[in-house]
């Protein structure tokens, strides 16, 4: 896996049809730096109201029920978002972002934004294929508010191309992301019950005697 | 595919449009947590499934017969099936309290955009969702003039309020948005009184008048004749508001085309062409009388050639329905106004284009963008920027969306309705529409 320098990634964007990188919009031309690029904070939120449940826990909290403990709001251009000390939101790029099946992306803070105490992102490996705004988990941990605004670049996206497997170099790429955040337009509230591995522990937990037999399947748990 | 195939092929994705919205709708609604239990979100599911049973069962009828009586009957029900749908609408919406997410910002910048380009003066936009399933202004100009003239106070300065409401379970239909325009008209026309200046143009108005005596003379012969006890002034009222009503709806329709193009007309047959193609009523003309002016503007505009071109058995479907209903013998009412708004109709057509002026969206304006914008939506990419790194204007953006989708062989009627609730596109559109306003901010100097 190699890192894309400024060169390679104005030709993926430039390319055509499936091999091409999107970015859209580009809003200035020195978003492409040397081995990154800038992206920017959209307009759409979500927080956690946590009305009605005593904490998070992925194996009971599912399906609609975990759209209902968030809370989506739109913040308009040009008005600051106040982020609370400790307060964390779900926020989004403000560009739409496509990649190629030959290329991840590491999606990281901005060093000007992380020496303020601001938290972007903690999951920032981007799937080959992904199509769609990419989700923010931003965080606040200093004892001051700090203001967001919408268009704001604050986190930049490093892209690495995907070299052929050393034992097998005819072996096809990935066909495109089919995780389940696709397709993303905003921030997109955590869907950790759908992995399977909860399902199984607590299973585990049961066979050895360890953990009470759950009643019901978690993945399949609808609000 | 025959006719009535057709038909009911359209009828049957457009329900399945309006029952996935609702359906959507509902879900949200629930999602939101309250006091008031779970027995009502599941009557109305209950209710939606049992309509999407119902019309599953009518599609297996109709694929067992080929008689036209059958299908005609069948697309009856399905038109029924539809308005209970609408019903669900209603009480969905009142029942659970409208507690929906904002409308996207890209349409409030789309439809601010469009409210400086149709209606003169300063206007606030407040745009809300509505339990009714249909879109609506509540004409604040009208109605605070006549409040403070009775009470002989001042407007305040500054902007006026203009509200708009949408079909609450609509939030995500940014295709049918362009039904947004016709609401603006209808502020256009009030604010700036241009039912009167479409009055004004008729070609004869001394002989209209004489006429209009006449007309109420044969109505009120025509009520004594069946019985019935009417006075001439209650059938002068009566007519005059539904003369003026429908000049006003129709001048609407032609503002949204003239500043939308094909689009308004393309979102219109989407959300109304499952309705009954020929009832109208004192407030609205029937929806192929509607379709027919629409038409008759796009054309003049010189849009035929584009959606002729592009949307081949699309359009002559299209065509298909915009044969005006021609009002029975003995109907002295439907004949007059029929005749009425004909000999109106170029004045209509020349007031809409005059308000909208420069904003007229021609097939010259739409052409320069059209492959790369109809292009993008075809590659699922928001069609926000193109590769002169400009930004796609929003009326492109809206008629690449149709003509992205739509245009290539073999695309019938029924993917119009299917369209409009594809929600990843629609997704798309509404984030290309936010975006696309930004873009163009930024790069001015």
């Amino acid at each position: 896996m190699s890192l894309l320098r400024r060169g390679e990634i104005q030709e993926a964007l430039a390319a055509h049809a499936g091999s091409r990188l999107v970015v859209m919009p580009l809003l200035d031309d020195d978003q492409v730096g040397d081995a990154s690029i800038d992206l920017r904070l959209g307009t759409e939120f979500m927080f956690l109201s946590r009305t009605g449940v005593p904490g998070l826990d992925p194996a009971q909290i599912a399906g609609r029920q975990m759209e209902s403990i968030h809370e989506r709001f739109l913040q308009p251009f040009g008005k600051p978002l106040w982020l609370r000390p400790g307060q964390f939101l779900l926020g989004s790029t403000l560009e739409w972002v496509r990649l190629p099946n030959d290329l991840a992306g590491l999606l990281i803070g901005r060093s000007s934004w992380a020496r303020l105490g601001l938290v972007v992102e903690m999951a920032g490996l981007v799937q080959p294929g992904y199509s769609g705004a990419l989700t923010y988990e931003l965080a606040n941990v200093t004892d001051s508010a700090i203001a967001l605004y919408p268009g704001l670049r604050i986190a930049q996206l490093a892209l690495y191309r995907l070299t052929p497997e050393a034992d097998d170099p005819e072996r096809p790429l990935p066909r495109g992301y089919t995780g389940k955040y696709r397709p993303a337009f905003g921030p997109k509230a955590s869907r950790a019950w759908e992995d399977k591995e909860i399902t199984k522990l607590i299973r585990l937990g049961a066979s050895l005697g360890t953990a009470p037999r759950p009643e019901t399947d978690p993945s399949e748990a609808q609000a | 595919m025959d006719g009535s195939g057709t038909h009911i092929d359209f009828l049957v994705a457009s329900l399945d449009r309006s029952v996935a919205e609702l359906r959507r709708g509902v879900d949200s609604l629930d999602a939101v947590p309250d006091l008031q239990g779970t027995s009502f979100p599941t009557y109305v599911r209950i209710s939606i499934d049992g309509v999407a049973g119902r019309a599953n069962d009518l599609v297996e009828e109709a694929r067992r017969t080929a008689d036209p009586v059958d299908h005609a009957s069948i697309a009856t029900q399905l038109r029924r099936l539809h308005q209970l749908v609408s019903v669900l609408h209603r009480q969905a919406g009142l029942g659970m309290g409208l507690k929906t997410e904002s409308i996207g910002l890209g349409i409030v910048y789309f439809v601010k955009e469009a409210a400086d380009a149709i209606v003169r003066g300063d206007s606030q936009l407040i745009i809300r969702p509505d339990t009714e399933h249909t879109y609506s202004s509540l004409g604040q100009h009208r109605v605070f003039k006549s409040v403070f003239n009775s009470v002989r106070v001042q407007p305040p300065q500054g902007p006026v309020p203009v509200l708009i409401q949408y079909p609450w379970a609509e939030r995500q239909s940014v295709a049918v948005h362009a039904l947004f325009l016709h609401e603006l008209g209808h502020e256009a026309a009030q604010r700036d009184g241009l039912t009167d200046e479409v009055w004004a143009r008729h070609p004869d108005l001394p002989g209209l008048d004489r006429r209009f005596a006449d007309a109420i003379e044969q109505i009120v012969a025509g009520h004594t004749a069946a019985g019935r006890s009417i006075s001439s002034e209650e059938v002068e009222t009566s007519l005059r508001t539904q003369l003026d009503q429908w000049v006003e709806e129709l001048l609407c329709d032609a503002i949204a085309t003239a500043y939308a193009g094909p689009s308004y007309l393309l979102a219109f047959v989407a959300f109304l062409g499952s309705s009954d193609h020929d009832v109208w009523t004192i407030s609205h003309p029937a929806f192929a009388d509607r379709v027919h002016y629409t038409l008759e503007l796009a054309d003049e505009l010189g849009w035929a050639a584009v959606l002729d071109g592009k949307l081949g058995e699309i359009m002559q479907w299209i065509r298909s329905l915009a044969v005006l209903s021609v009002p029975a013998a003995n109907d002295h009412r439907g004949s007059f106004v029929k005749s009425v708004i004909d000999e109106l109709s170029p004045g209509i057509r020349g007031i809409a284009r005059e308000q909208v002026g420069s904003s007229v969206f021609t097939p010259a304006a739409y052409g320069s963008a059209a492959d790369e914008v109809e292009q993008l939506v075809r590659d699922g990419i928001p069609p926000v920027q193109l590769a002169t790194k400009h930004a796609v204007g929003r009326r492109e953006m809206f008629l690449g969306a149709w003509l992205g989708k739509l245009g290539h062989s073999g695309a019938s009627p029924d993917l119009v309705p299917n369209v409009a609730g594809d929600m990843t596109l629609q997704a798309l559109h509404g984030q290309a529409l936010e975006l696309s306003f930004l873009l163009e901010d930024w790069a001015r100097p």
